[in-house]
């Protein structure tokens, strides 16, 4: 189909209508199994997209799409149609089968190529003939020559038949030589060669000569060519300079990136060279051990002023001189602070209260001479034992420093774990060797007591039945039930013979 | 180059402006052949009765040989229907909108199907799978693959 959607002069029978794209049939096709009918370019597609019939939906394959008949075909063929250049001002009107053969030899409107043999121009069919596009050749009014129509205004300024008149020294000259001649007219305004150096001098062309020989410009050529070479040399080294620079600072920018990205790594580790170099110290010596709780190493935690500030400005939580503030007080100075490492150490100091309060409440009553005798370990008494169990980070040594000293504390709380996990065994063997003899001790008693009650429930047994001692028997092997059989009778037992229980 | 979805659209429009839409269902917006808006309610005695509901069709390049995309408008205070086949993010699951699509289907049929789904409802609930569904469904509810079990 040439044209996509021919106009229909009137609204054709919707029998004739494809119910895919609602318009009349195109290429008719019918298939065999439903006999319904579709334009070709439709049921394709749509067979494509989905294999069944659009209106039934029976299932519906290529091969069963056949050309429609005849009749359907010539019907749709021979609707009227509008001639599709209509909107170009064709009015005509045909069957829609003929309407190819319109456009394609007779349409006026139709667009057909130029008849010039390079021109790629589309005219209208009416306008071919007298059309004038650039490959149609013209006559030159002045020298007769044949000229190609685009050409013929740049033939006219140099056409040797054609004369113009020079504004300078009015004299006649032939429009060839145009472009020679403005070049040599002796009446054209010319500037000095030196013009470029300076030279005011503005004059026609003739005089030109004579200005050259007393102009002051000329008599130091020399000079002049001197000082532009070496400007030139300038310029150059200037670019080069330029360049380099702009190289210098790209690396620069570079390297203070890699800089600040260092110092944000290294966190509070970053100090200048120069305020480093003043308190070089060996790592070991600043750090404290946990498991010494004497004076000498304890007032090593007292630093200078400024010292003390940066530090607890990382750790907020450990209060170096005033430990009895108030936590109230404390509050105060961790809302001052900004501590960006707070809530990695709280839970160390808390463990080192919590330390000291285990030891006040379960063990320091009980008898244990092991302990006290080694004296390394916090009985909790004094309340100088929270701070000296966690020593400080050292923010004044070099990162290496610090993490060795970290690791000299991590062996040395392994050690002193290893030692208190030691003693904590001692202490327990000796605990239940303690209480083993206890247990023995009171089983005895209460063995001796027990022979003593039975002895007194023989007697009385036998004063109040006169029988012999022949019904005890009923009463050793059950130990279970002689406190119920006489629970009436035992509290004044117990409370009779508290001598024989003293006796144990 | 007019493709067959706009020649085909153009020609829906023609017929809606000349001869009306059904009873219940207005044409709101039709400025482009991408999106068209209708406003549909359920005339009579149902379960939807006064409601007003907004649909929105999206087509593309292949209309009317791929069917276009349904939904109803939930934005600008305009809620979905609750019924048991409608999503409340405005998917609708009906079989003629995805696998029984037919070219011969037109937006004012596909608008009367809709309306008469609604009419049947007997019960307003929404689908058992609502929330997952709608937590990940995608924008367009052509993408979805809908399993139809109802009639509709």
């Amino acid at each position: 189909m040439n044209s996509p959607s021919p106009i229909y002069v009137e609204a054709p029978n919707q029998n004739l209508v494809c119910c895919i794209c609602r318009m009349p049939f195109v290429d008719p096709c019918t298939n065999q199994a439903c006999s319904h009918t579709f334009c070709r370019d439709c049921i394709i597609q749509s067979l494509a997209h989905s294999p069944q019939c659009p209106i039934d939906r029976s299932t519906l394959r290529i091969e069963d799409i056949h050309p429609a008949d005849p009749i359907i075909r010539s019907l749709v063929d021979e609707l009227a149609v509008k001639c599709s250049n209509e909107s170009a001002g064709c009015l005509h009107t045909c069957q829609r089968q003929l309407l190819d053969a319109h456009i394609k030899t007779d349409c006026p409107y139709a667009l057909v190529p130029c008849s010039a043999h390079a021109c790629a121009e589309e005219v209208f069919r009416k306008d071919k003939d007298g059309h004038i596009c650039a490959h149609t050749s013209v006559t030159c009014e002045e020298c007769e020559k044949s000229i190609k129509y685009n050409e013929l205004e740049a033939h006219r300024s140099r056409c040797p038949k054609r004369f113009f008149q020079c504004e300078d020294c009015e004299i006649e000259q032939p429009c060839s030589s145009r472009a020679t001649h403005t070049s040599s007219c002796y009446a054209v305004t010319v500037k000095c060669s030196h013009e470029h150096h300076g030279c005011p001098w503005e004059g026609r062309r003739k005089d030109l000569p004579a200005h050259t020989t007393t102009c002051s410009y000329e008599s130091i050529k020399g000079f002049f060519a001197i000082q532009d070479a070496r400007n030139a040399t300038l310029d150059n080294q200037n670019m080069l300079l330029k360049q380099k620079i702009d190289t210098l600072e790209s690396q620069l920018r570079v390297a203070q990136f890699e800089l600040r990205c260092a110092q944000s790594a290294l966190g509070p580790w970053f100090r200048d060279s120069t305020s480093r170099s003043t308190s070089v110290s060996s790592p070991s010596s600043q750090l404290l051990i946990p498991s010494q709780p004497n004076g000498a190493s304890s007032s090593r935690l007292y630093m200078s002023p400024s010292d003390q500030d940066s530090i607890t400005q990382y750790f907020p939580d450990i209060s170096f001189d005033d430990r009895h503030t108030s936590p109230l007080a404390e509050e105060e100075q961790r809302s001052q602070r900004p501590a960006p490492d707070r809530p990695a150490f709280s839970p160390l100091t808390q463990y080192s209260s919590s330390h000291v309060s285990f030891n006040d409440t379960s063990f320091n009553g009980a008898p244990i001479p092991n302990w006290s005798s080694t004296g390394s370990f916090p009985t909790g008494t004094g309340p100088r034992s929270p701070q000296n169990i966690v020593a400080p980070l050292n923010l004044n040594t070099t990162l290496e420093g610090s993490l060795q000293g970290l690791r000299e504390s991590v062996v040395a709380l392994s050690t002193s774990l290893d030692s208190l996990g030691r003693r904590s065994d001692i202490a327990l063997t000796n605990e239940a060797l303690r209480l083993n003899e206890e247990v023995m001790s009171l089983r005895a008693a209460l063995h001796g007591l027990r022979m003593q009650v039975h002895t007194i429930m023989i007697d009385h047994n036998a004063q109040v039945t006169g029988r012999g001692p022949g019904i005890d028997s009923m009463f050793v092997p059950g130990d279970s039930q002689w406190p119920s059989f006489n629970l009436s009778r035992a509290h004044p037992m117990q409370n009779a013979s508290p001598n024989s229980i003293t006796k144990l | 180059m007019t493709s067959i979805s706009s020649r085909r659209l153009a020609k829906e429009l023609m017929e809606i402006k000349n001869d009306g839409c059904p009873v219940g269902i207005n044409l709101v917006q039709a400025d482009d052949f991408s999106i068209w808006l209708f406003t549909i309610e359920v005339m009579g005695e149902s379960l939807y009765q006064n409601e007003q509901f907004t649909l929105q069709f999206r087509f593309d390049q292949q209309y009317p040989i791929s069917s276009p995309a349904v939904q109803f408008v939930v934005t600008e205070g305009r809620q979905a229907p609750v019924h048991p086949h409608v999503y409340s993010n405005g998917h609708i699951c009906a079989s003629i909108l995805g696998n029984e699509w037919s070219p011969v289907l037109s937006v004012i049929a596909v608008c009367v199907t809709l309306q008469s789904m609604l009419a049947s409802c007997k019960e307003k609930q929404r689908p058992v799978d609502n929330d997952r569904y709608v937590k990940h469904a995608p924008e367009n509810p052509k993408k979805t693959r809908f399993h139809y079990d109802g009639e509709v």
